[in-house]
């Protein structure tokens, strides 16, 4: 009797710590899920600016209110953005995104890279661009909105 | 009729109220941040800030939390005075994205050099419970 009890105390047990690996399994996936979506979304926001230059594709990237600074210290609202970028006539080269870091906290999320690239100006000019990018991204209806960024020369 | 309007129209105005309350609230805060900065009140500093804290400046050099406080502790930084001017606050649930325009005078590297910065500064708080912490900065050569 007292074995069969104990017995099924520690397959009790056993269930509880499967069910709480599992618990851990799904929180780590659910951070890894979040972290995949901003690095994506991320990439697809810097094709867009610096290559695509599509509306439709910043519409849907962008949160209801956004704030974009410049690395020149100018800034833009959510419309000024829009059309800054769909109207920007330079064609970009040579763009690399790297050292991408993500910080989240809770529907908040710090995304920071450094990106380079050639900026092939309408008059013939070209221009290195080095810069370091924060971009601040929340999640609205379970999905990251870009709200805010900076960009800032390291050149 | 009249009564719902009433009503409706004062819980508008609750609303707004609200949001202004906790706009000052933040923009207090956020002073008070910046004065922390100067006074090295490496404590304050400790309590107004996330431990995820990324906080860049107009080079491109990133501090952490850790680095922000020790880099005050072993005087590799030091504020002289800190202006903000211009303050605009875009806030959506527990997120603020603050921006102003800086005004600092600094030391760096333990030099006695006092260097004038007038930046544009971007600021990310979020609310965690009823009080505004700093998750994020950049700032920008203006």
């Amino acid at each position: 009797m007292q074995e069969c009890c104990s017995f099924k105390k520690l397959s009790g047990m056993k269930k509880l710590l499967t069910i709480f690996s599992l618990l851990i399994v799904v929180a780590a996936n659910a951070q890894t899920n979040d972290e995949k979506e901003l690095t994506e979304k991320t990439y697809l926001l810097s094709h867009t600016v610096f290559g695509s230059k599509d509306s439709v594709t910043l519409e849907k990237l962008l949160a209801k209110t956004v704030s974009y600074g410049h690395s020149h210290g100018n800034l833009q609202n959510r419309e000024e953005m829009i059309k800054g970028i769909t109207k920007n006539q330079s064609n970009y080269t040579d763009t690399a995104a790297s050292n991408i870091k993500i910080f989240i906290q809770d529907k908040t999320a710090i995304v920071r890279y450094l990106f380079k690239a050639k900026e092939n100006k309408k008059d013939g000019t070209v221009v290195d661009l080095d810069f370091s990018m924060m971009l601040v991204w929340i999640k609205e209806k379970k999905e990251w909105k870009l709200m805010g960024r900076q960009a800032v020369s390291v050149k | 009729m009249k009564f719902i309007l009433t009503i409706l129209s004062s819980l508008f105005f609750a609303g707004v109220f609200a949001q202004t309350v906790d706009e000052a609230k933040l923009i207090a805060t956020v002073k008070e941040f910046h004065q922390a900065l100067v006074t090295k009140n490496t404590v304050s500093l400790n309590q107004q800030t996330d431990k995820a804290l990324s906080y860049g400046h107009s080079n491109g050099w990133v501090q952490s939390k850790k680095d922000l406080i020790k880099d005050f502790e072993r005087g590799f930084i030091s504020y002289q005075s800190f202006k903000e001017d211009s303050i605009t606050v875009l806030m959506n649930d527990n997120v603020a994205n603050v921006r102003f325009v800086a005004d600092i005078t600094a030391t760096l590297g333990g030099t006695t050099t006092v260097n004038n910065y007038n930046l544009r500064v971007l600021e990310v708080w979020v609310k965690k419970g009823k009080r505004w912490v700093l998750f994020a900065r950049q700032g920008v050569k203006g």
